[in-house]
């Protein structure tokens, strides 16, 4: 407890005493008396036990009767005190029930609100008959107090409240009470403790929305989205309640206008021309809120108005100008508004915008500039016309401050990428850059690239680089990898004046501590061992224009965002899963969160599946760097996003020229799927290579760790390939194999609870098995027909049955839950599959205390899903 | 029971608890307050704890709701935002997540207002509540500062006890509070001194301090007063060629008429309305002295047919400060201050330059400016500035003291690399210099001449007519009562939003 002194305890106790000796009436008395009383609580809140004071406290209080302020600083007292001393509240409950048949209803309200507050299980009884005649007040206020009181009781004693009753009384106060905040008590209360299920009817939000204009702007709020579950019966029904709702998007409370934005682009998303009008509506009072509101209310907005922005960019690109940063704007808002910017950028607007970032980019504020150069360097990447633009970026490079040089570098090589028609007019300015002004590391693996790639229209590039060879060890890995590449690259070009750089770069490279460099140094120098011409076939090979660049969030994620509109999900851009405590929700049983097993459990699961996935499919590169992307729930950071090229195994090529090879060393085993023996030799030299070379792969391009690049050094990247080839080889044999004789038989008709459903797959989960498939296009879609129903009877003819399907229409990945039971032992066997678009594939998890078991579902799924 | 902690004091208090914990963690750091609003839900509503921190970090209020989420929040929540992307004087975004509680706050009134919550809350909802505790607070307290919260911090208990409810928002409208919240506020008069800025004070020019409460419990005297306060946004080149304007504009009211008797206002009779309007208007092809709105949204209890039809706004005032209508006008304005920089070079020395700014106030003599600031970011290659303003003693050689004088002053901020020219009273019509001596760094002259700006002016100018042209004709207050004359106060009020000058 705490080390005050005693003394100021007792100060205020005698004081308590001697106050309450006077007669109550007089007012400079009452004055004391509060005073008193204020002391008290302020000693309290800071931890002190005050529950000695109860009795002169109570005694004082009791004769100012008449002294409301006074009784209700009595209250909040006692609330704290009943809890450090339930002795104390025992003495007082006879006080609190009389306060609730007091005449004054404000009385009755804070006896009735304080009542439920004690939390003493002694006086439930208690607590339960004042909440009872609560619900029966003729006073508004009571009523309210008693609804709430309800659903503090039912966290304390659900048992009580189901016997009493008292959920049912709510329930039908819900229909009859006349006062809106008491009815939207009720509706809280019941949706907290469950009971709303299925119980969101056309009547009661015919009800509800007839009556919604009487209600708090917060209140107003929860019935929107209430209503927002509700699936409209007809056509005519839906556009009825939107009508009704019209009057939400002019409200002046940002929270009623966001909660019926989602509720129209929801409701609209299957009628085109209307989910187009919602969005030509939502203009005006959207920009009303952003330009007139307080910048954290102007935030949330923006927030939610990105989403929509990359979403449906055309609707929104005359907007540009109200997205402009004001120089007082925080620097949170600065940052998102650039971000709507780029996302509502197209050939109309792009001119104007860079005009607008170039003068950001003079700003005092680094982050700022730096967020302005970026956005120019995306926005010359999404808009092709790009001249004007990519224009600014070579003007920048004039400005002569290192960390504008050192952005615009790094956005340039993403440009070049892009428009390699463009190296002429860049690459002359881009090396006139002094060497020492370019500090950071990403810049001069950038600067190094540049190098590399446009080395023959250098005139002194050769000695550049033999310059940063020569200080090969002072170096960031990034830009010794980076430094490796382009020597190499300029060496086939320029072969007398690259050698020295190239000899130098290759043995400090080999020397290096760093694994990734020695591996990519050795690889570079083993493949020149075998000739340079045949080492040039590897590394300088014409590499594919890249035409768009990775989204940094999946299609996938960005639907999951949009459901989860007007949420913290769009400040955060992930869905919830990724942020919201699991263990908090597990709680709640309902099929979404079923799905995901027990608490972090599923979190786990989750990330697992993105990443098999990734595996799964050959254009993995991509993916699994926009799974990292996900994961870590931040923008990435990559200065220069993976790179898909377009076709084939040129995603893998994209990346780093290095890989280029990797890509067209696989295409030919893709297209022969089950692998003869011979080429099995020849990809485990491939595999050897690759070894070298994967690692490295995500390195030089960004720093945000894909999950090649975290993966363990050498091993690493023939595992990856022996997986990649596995899969082929895997899906061909698993089709072939005759089906299982395990002896294990399913029983027809297995039966589970979701209890048991979420503790066996948390307690099963060493053990798990699984498995990746990739699907047809015809799979896919006989998967998502019918509601999911084809797909799970399909899997039902194997005796597994069907606990879980993602609700109809839900955003990729699909994910299903079945079980299914032995016939001889009854042991269970429960299977999540996730099913997901881009690529096409299905991935499985099972479970089960038993091995064969599983090992027999498995086999049966395999087949299930490959006769799909 | 089982026990928690709060910096490091044991709290004998159950987990599922409602409680309040008045915390001054060190004398050096100030405080927060803190309400926790929790709420459960599939349906986003809440899971808050609402607290109040100083700048400092001080806890001034602490209020848990749901007993969900832990105690050392405030500890978390303050360490997080000062120091957000580990550097001081970053502004952290209005939400983020730690640990899986979710913070998220305002920042008003000097003081940051934070809601925690484990769910996945709506941020507009969450940000708002806390707006609106806050505006409460403004209309019982007169204004907020950490001072005012502390000394009457039983009363923000009281109020958030009627607001929130087990974290489900309650109704809030002032009404309400009047009728159930009882205790007195205790005004504190503001110690700066007049004219200052209040911490928090800029949401609207409307200086009167006192509490809503005043009128009914004290007979203080009744009054309305009625703002129209208009925020202009401008980009000029350095030729003075206007590039964009935009004006967002609110009629803001503060009532303090007791028995809340409904009011009728009169807006402009030529007042366009929305983007339908001006399209009819286009077909007459007029272009006149027409007062166009492109968009608006007006206080709920306002009855709209009536503005549609009378440009009439009638409603039943709640007591407090609120906005009755915000709007946004594209309308072009007269441009009330222009700034003309030009750049000189020495002609005798290689790391000087000149930088004049000339500063004219382009309004009617009768109106003042007051708090006229020009801003000026000079960039890192600047070392020295020296500044000479124009007759700083004008107001001796005039001998007009009150309306015509004026001071002015010039200050170099070196570590913002701002240069500040400050002139409290800015009469309309007159024009001003600021010599600037700059020195820089060898051979960046060029590069000095090019990054500089762009140049900023603030500026609170009062006096009809707005730079839209709205106006209030009239108002009415409806209450059959002889004798009954309220002061009504009526203000239009010019601010700049964002007022630039961009040299390059």
């Amino acid at each position: 407890m705490s080390k005050k002194p005693k003394g100021e305890v007792h100060e205020v106790i005698n004081a308590l005493e001697h106050l309450s000796a006077q007669s109550g009436t007089r007012p400079d008395v009452v004055q004391n008396k509060r005073d008193c009383f204020q002391k008290l609580i302020r000693y309290m809140t800071q931890g002190i036990d005050m529950s000695a004071a109860f009795v002169p406290a109570t005694k004082c209080v009791a004769l100012s009767k008449h002294d409301l302020p006074l009784k209700k600083m009595l209250y909040l007292y006692l609330r704290t005190a009943a809890k450090q001393n339930a002795a104390v509240a025992l003495l007082v409950v006879q006080t609190l029930l009389n306060d609730c048949k007091d005449l004054d209803p404000t009385i009755r309200g804070l006896a009735v609100r304080s009542m439920c507050s004690l939390r003493v299980p002694e006086l439930m009884e208690n607590v339960f008959q004042a909440v009872d005649a609560g619900l029966r007040d003729s006073h508004p206020y009571v009523r309210e107090a008693a609804v709430m009181g309800v659903l503090k009781c039912f966290h304390q004693d659900p048992a009580g409240v189901r016997m009493r009753g008292l959920l049912e009384r709510v329930d039908s106060l819900l229909s009859s009470d006349s006062d809106p905040q008491v009815v939207a008590n009720c509706l809280y209360v019941l949706q907290q403790a469950g009971m709303l299920e299925g119980r969101v009817t056309r009547q009661l939000v015919i009800s509800l929305l007839n009556h919604i204009r009487s209600f708090s702007d917060w209140a107003q709020c929860f019935v929107l989205e209430l209503v927002s579950s509700y699936p409209p019966a007809s056509e005519e029904e839906r556009f009825d309640i939107l009508e009704v709702l019209d009057f939400g998007l002019n409200h002046a409370n940002s929270a009623v206008v966001m909660a019926t934005a989602k509720l129209f682009l929801h409701y609209t998303l299957g009628f085109e021309q209307q989910h187009h009008q919602v969005l030509e509506t939502l203009k005006d009072p959207l920009q009303t809120l952003i330009q007139g509101r307080e910048a954290e209310v102007v935030y949330a907005v923006l927030c939610n108005f990105l989403v929509l922005a990359q979403r449906y960019p055309m609707a929104f690109s005359q907007l540009y100008p109200e997205f402009f940063c004001r120089y007082d704007d925080p620097s949170y808002l600065k940052a998102l508004k650039i971000e709507v910017l780029i996302a509502i950028a197209d050939h109309t607007n792009a001119y104007e915008i860079a005009e607008e970032m170039t003068q950001y980019v003079k700003d005092i504020d680094e982050d700022l500039a730096r967020a302005a150069i970026r956005a120019v360097g995306q926005i010359a990447l999404k808009v092709p016309d790009v001249n004007g633009i990519l224009d600014r970026l070579l003007l920048f490079l004039g400005y002569e401050k290192d960390y504008v040089t050192a952005e615009t570098l790094i956005q340039m090589t993403d440009v070049l990428r892009r428009y390699p028609d463009a190296a002429e007019a860049c690459v002359e300015s881009i090396a006139a850059i002094p060497q020492e002004s370019i500090a950071e590391p990403q810049a001069r693996a950038a600067y190094l690239w540049v190098l590399g790639e446009y080395g023959a229209q250098i005139q002194d590039a050769p000695y550049v680089l033999e310059a940063f060879a020569d200080d090969f060890s002072l170096e960031e890995p990034p830009v010794k990898l980076a430094l490796l590449t382009a020597c190499i690259k300029l060496f086939f070009r320029r072969p007398p004046e690259c050698r020295k750089a190239l000899g130098s770069a290759l043995a400090a490279g080999v020397a290096d501590a760093s694994q990734e460099v020695h591996d990519k140094a050795l690889l570079y120098y083993r493949l020149l061992q075998q000739g340079a011409g045949a080492a040039q076939s590897v590394v300088d090979v014409q590499r594919p224009m890249v035409t768009s660049f990775a989204d940094s969030l999946s299609a996938e994620t960005q639907d999951r965002i949009f459901d989860e509109l007007n949420t913290l999900s769009v400040v955060y851009r992930a869905p919830a899963s990724t942020f919201i405590d699991a263990e908090q929700a597990a709680g709640r049983v309902e099929q979404d969160g079923l799905d995901m097993g027990a608490g972090a459990v599923g979190h786990k699961a989750e990330q697992e599946s993105s990443l098999t996935q990734a595996q799964a499919s050959l254009l993995d590169v991509s993916d699994s760097s926009a799974a990292a992307a996900d994961g870590a729930a931040t923008p990435p950071a990559a200065p220069a996003p993976a790179a898909v090229a377009g076709s084939g195994g040129g995603g893998l090529g994209g990346l780093d020229d290095l890989l280029s090879f990797g890509g067209t060393g696989a295409a030919p085993a893709a297209a022969a799927p089950p692998p003869p023996p011979a080429q099995q030799s020849a990809a485990n030299l491939l595999g050897d290579l690759m070894g070298g070379a994967a690692p490295s792969a995500g390195a030089p391009a960004s720093l945000a760790a894909a999950p090649a690049a975290a993966a363990p050094t050498g091993g690493g990247g023939l595992g990856g390939l022996e997986d990649l080839l596995g899969g082929f080889g895997g899906g061909g044999s698993a089709a072939a194999a005759p089906p299982p004789a395990s002896g294990v038989e399913l029983l027809p008709q297995p039966q589970l609870t979701p209890q048991e459903f979420q503790q066996s797959w948390a307690a099963w989960t060493p053990g798990q098995r699984a498995f990746n498939q990739p699907l047809s296009a015809a799979a896919l879609a006989s998967v998502e027909a019918n509601g999911y129903k084809d797909f799970t009877a399909h899997i039902g003819q194997a005796n597994v049955a069907t606990f879980a399907t993602p609700r109809e229409g839900s955003a990729t990945p699909l994910r299903f839950l079945f079980h299914a039971q032995a016939a001889g032992n009854g042991s269970r066997v429960l299977v999540q599959v996730t099913v997901s678009k881009s690529p096409p594939a299905a991935a499985a998890v099972v479970k089960s205390d038993s091995p064969e078991a599983a090992e027999h579902v498995l086999g049966l799924l395999q087949t299930l899903l490959l006769t799909l | 029971m089982e026990s928690t902690t709060l910096w490091g004091y044991e709290l004998p208090f159950p987990r599922q608890d409602l409680y309040v914990a008045l915390i001054a963690v060190a004398s050096f750091i100030p405080a927060v307050v803190l309400v926790n609003a929790l709420v459960h839900g599939v349906l986003n509503i809440g899971g808050l704890i609402l607290f109040v921190l100083s700048p400092r970090g001080d806890t001034i209020i602490f209020k848990d709701f749901r007993g969900n989420v832990p105690k050392t929040s405030t500890e978390v929540f303050f360490r997080k935002a000062k120091f957000w992307d580990g550097q001081d004087g970053k502004d952290a975004p209005p939400a983020f997540h730690v640990d899986g509680v979710q913070y998220l706050h305002v920042k008003v009134g000097g003081l940051y207002w934070v809601a925690t919550s484990r769910e996945n809350v709506s941020p507009s909802l969450a940000l708002e509540l806390l707006m609106r505790v806050h505006s409460i607070c403004r209309d019982y307290f007169g204004y907020v500062s950490e001072e005012v919260i502390r000394r009457n911090f039983l009363l923000v208990y009281e109020l958030l006890d009627e607001i929130i409810d087990y974290g489900f928002p309650q109704n809030s409208s002032t009404e309400r509070l009047k009728q159930f919240v009882l205790m007195e506020p205790m005004i504190v008069k503001p110690r700066l001194p007049g004219g200052a800025k209040l911490p928090g004070g800029a949401t609207g020019p409307t200086e009167v301090i006192k509490s809503v409460l005043d009128t009914d419990r004290t007979g203080a005297k009744e009054e309305i007063f009625v703002d129209i306060v208009e925020k202009l946004t401008a980009i000029f080149d350095a030729q003075g060629h206007q590039k964009s304007s935009s004006i967002v504009g609110a009629i803001q009211i503060k009532s303090y008429l007791s028995g809340n008797p409904p009011i009728r206002l009169g807006l402009s009779e030529n007042l366009i309305l929305g983007r339908r309007d001006a399209r009819a208007l286009s077909s007459y092809g007029s272009d006149s002295d027409a007062v166009m709105l492109d968009t608006y949204s007006i206080y709920e209890g306002v009855s709209a047919e009536r503005f549609d039809a009378e440009r009439v706004l009638e409603l039943v005032p709640p007591d407090g400060q609120f906005a009755l209508m915000n709007y946004r006008s594209s309308r072009s304005f007269r441009p009330p201050f222009r700034v003309y920089p030009l750049v000189e070079d020495d002609m005798y020395t290689g790391d000087k330059l000149t930088l004049y700014l000339r500063l004219l106030a382009e309004y009617p003599a009768t109106k003042t400016a007051t708090g006229v600031e020009v801003t000026v970011p000079l960039p890192r290659s600047v070392v020295r500035v020296h500044c000479e303003t124009d007759a700083p003693n004008e107001s001796k050689l005039l001998a007009l003291p009150g309306k015509g004088a004026f001071e002015q002053a010039a200050d170099w901020r070196e570590r913002d690399r701002k240069l500040v020219w400050s002139l409290k009273n800015l009469r309309g019509g007159r024009e001003h210099t600021l010599r600037c001596r700059l020195t820089v760094e060898p051979g960046t002259v060029e590069s000095t001449k090019r990054d500089y700006g762009p140049i900023m002016v603030q500026f609170v100018l009062p006096g009809k007519p707005s730079a839209s042209g709205l106006d209030v004709r009239y108002m009415k207050i409806l209450k059959e009562e002889k004798n009954y004359a309220p002061s009504r106060w009526f203000r239009v009020v010019a601010m700049a939003n964002s007022y630039q000058i961009r040299p390059h």
